[in-house]
């Protein structure tokens, strides 16, 4: 049991603890729960900023560098926030045989930002991705995890265009 | 043993219907019969004889036999005992084991099972690469099933056998997929590969005796033990006993998953089961195990796809992906895409890869832009050599293999690069098929 007196937590709130002592008894470890605890906090926040990650070190009583090497590390912790829809294409070699680097560079344009950066609006990051395990639809994209391809370019004007009709019908 | 007499896919055999996902389907297969009888009339040595005989090489990439790595767990240690399940599938041209996961998580669940059995684990963990979540999703809740059906949790099956089964999620580093780094990523910690020995058959996940196999081996382990392992072997070729998940991707007319036997000849994978080179072209080059994998010329495609045959020709069977690229593809750039994963990925702990990577990149970004003089290429082949066999893990290797075989193979294309400052091959038909 931990039984620390808790400071109030902006990122761990009671939820995200609840996530996380759910998946205690799983580990003889507890630097084992870094992993599930750092996903745990993503998926309520969106991204992991350095104080969610100081709150998490503190939480589990391990030193804080302990969460933030794990973070700094691995592709899929986000230390800065992204786009309500994070697109990530696959460069690799199946897919650039079939023309994904081109259509990363069109992507790009028509959204009119830079890799890994968020548009104005708030709702699109685009990140080239080592391969994602799905050769077979390449060229291929994962929108929020969701596998999309083969792809081409009038298929990734469709996309925008209904991501951006969706996030109107669900911000008022 | 009731051997069915014509078999056409195992593994796959479950993938043609939908219903057969859920634990319904699986049991209306015959699913979890295999468990009980490992669990109730084998006795875990029996297990892993049977494995032996079948001759299972693991299904990850370096195909070392499944049946002989159980039995280096010591049986006697008083330490908890680990089943972990590569289900990282990181390897540039790999995707079979996302639709073992989707398809038929029940096989992969039952399969744990039995291995687990077989080592004494009480604990396994399925660590399950981020960007797989449709997977993740779809394994917790056939783990869901079995634990209300009493195939997991305490007292498997009415024995008093106990097994708990975790799915544990990585976040994106291909270096995860390294068994030891995959043990410290499990660990909680960066993915940092460990120096062996010790091996984790002795000194494993949380420094106790754990086992660590690949979806794909532990998915045929319920065959082997419904129908034996004589059968299994007689499948396959000599030492490469059973069906193989093959990955066909590029630029072939159907790519996807085809289940064969395996030692079947490359070239029909690619020509009669992916429909051949697309678009009327002819073949140039494959890359038969992954992007790790020693590349083939067009005219050595004609060899059995297994561990040994493959490693005879100079390449490896590795993950299976195989990777065809027909006669437009520029090589050059095609060993670019391949050089940035492995200067990407390296971990950084040793010298000859993390420096070492990152050269041949730039190496071949400069041949590739014009910046290249004429050394170039023999000073990359002295830089690959020497990452060989010099590095904690097989990384290195893997950053070394493909630039030795493109500029050993195809050294015409970037000789031309350098001396002309353009590709040959677009000079030729005009454009490559795979562009910038
Ligand atoms: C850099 C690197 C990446 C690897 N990635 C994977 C992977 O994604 N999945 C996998 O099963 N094995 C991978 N392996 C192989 C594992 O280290 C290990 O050999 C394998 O999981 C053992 O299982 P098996 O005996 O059933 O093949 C990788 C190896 C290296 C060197
Ligand atoms: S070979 Fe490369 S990836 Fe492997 S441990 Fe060394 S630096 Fe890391
Ligand atoms: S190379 Fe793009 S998904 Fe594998």
């Amino acid at each position: 049991m931990s039984s620390h007196v808790e400071p109030a937590y902006r990122y761990l709130t009671p939820e995200v603890c609840a996530r996380i002592e759910a998946l205690r008894s799983r580990y003889p470890d507890r630097r084992a729960l870094l992993m599930p605890a750092l996903w745990a906090i993503q998926e309520a926040h969106g991204w992991v900023p350095l104080e969610a990650q100081t709150e998490l070190a503190a939480y589990l009583g391990v030193p804080p560098v302990w969460v933030h090497e794990v973070v700094s590390f691995y592709n899929m912790y986000h230390e800065r926030p992204v786009g309500r829809y994070l697109i990530y294409v696959c460069g690799n070699i199946a897919c650039s045989l079939r023309g994904a680097r081109r259509l990363l560079r069109y992507l790009l344009d028509r959204l009119g930002v830079a890799e890994r950066a968020v548009t104005p609006d708030g709702l699109f990051t685009v990140e080239r991705v080592q391969c994602i395990g799905a050769c077979e639809r390449a060229p291929v994209i994962q929108v929020n995890g969701e596998f999309i391809g083969p792809v081409d370019e009038a298929q990734l004007d469709d996309l925008i265009a209904t991501l951006r009709a969706k996030a109107r019908e669900v911000t008022p | 043993m009731n051997s069915p007499s014509e078999v056409r896919a195992l593994i796959a055999s479950y993938w043609e219907d939908p219903a057969a996902a859920s634990l319904a389907g699986y049991l209306a297969r015959g699913g979890y019969e295999a468990a009980r009888k490992a669990l109730t009339e084998m006795k875990p040595e029996d297990v892993i004889e049977e494995v032996k005989r079948a001759n299972l090489r693991g299904r990850g990439g370096a195909g070392f036999p499944a049946g002989l790595k159980w039995s280096f767990v010591p049986r006697t240690s008083p330490k908890p005992k680990y089943l972990v399940v590569n289900a990282d599938e990181s390897e540039p041209g790999t995707f079979k084991d996302k639709y073992v996961m989707l398809r038929s998580p029940h096989l992969l669940i039952e399969g744990s099972i039995i291995t687990a059995y077989a080592i004494d684990a009480h604990v396994a963990y399925i660590y399950i690469r981020g960007e797989y979540d449709v997977c993740r999703v779809r394994l917790e809740e056939a783990l869901r099933e079995a634990y209300e059906a009493g195939f997991l949790g305490k007292g498997i099956l009415g024995t008093g056998y106990d097994l708990d089964i975790y799915v544990h999620k990585g976040a994106g580093a291909y270096i995860a997929g390294e068994e030891t780094g995959l043990l410290e990523s499990l660990e909680g910690k960066r993915a940092y590969p460990r120096i062996k020995p010790p091996f984790p058959a002795t000194v494993g996940l949380f420094r106790c005796p754990t086992v660590i196999n690949n979806v794909e081996t532990i998915a045929y382990v319920p065959f082997i033990i419904r129908h034996g392992g004589a059968w299994f072997a007689s499948l396959g070729t000599e030492r490469n006993g059973g069906f193989k998940l093959y990955c066909v991707s590029g630029h072939v007319q159907r790519p996807g998953v085809y289940e064969l036997p395996m030692g079947t000849p490359l070239r029909t994978i690619i020509e009669t089961y992916a429909g051949g080179v697309w678009r009327g072209r002819r073949l140039k080059a494959v890359i038969p195990g992954g992007s790790s994998a020693p590349v083939l010329r067009a005219d050595e495609v004609d060899v059995p796809a297994d561990f040994d045959a493959l490693a005879k020709a100079g390449s490896m069977l590795g993950s299976a992906g195989i990777i065809v690229m027909d006669e437009m593809t520029c090589m050059v750039r095609a060993l670019e895409v391949i050089a940035d994963f492995y200067a990407d990925e390296s971990c950084g702990q040793c010298t000859p890869c993390r420096e070492g990577a990152p050269w041949l990149l730039e190496m071949v970004q400069d041949i590739l832009h014009g910046r290249a003089d004429p050394s170039y290429p023999d000073l990359m082949l002295q830089i690959a050599q020497n990452i060989l066999g010099r590095t904690i893990c097989a990384l290195g290797d893997a950053a070394a293999l493909p630039v030795l075989s493109f500029v050993r193979k195809f050294r015409p294309e970037f000789d031309y690069h350098i001396e002309h400052k353009r590709c040959d091959v677009e000079e030729r038909y005009g454009e490559v098929s795979n562009p910038d």
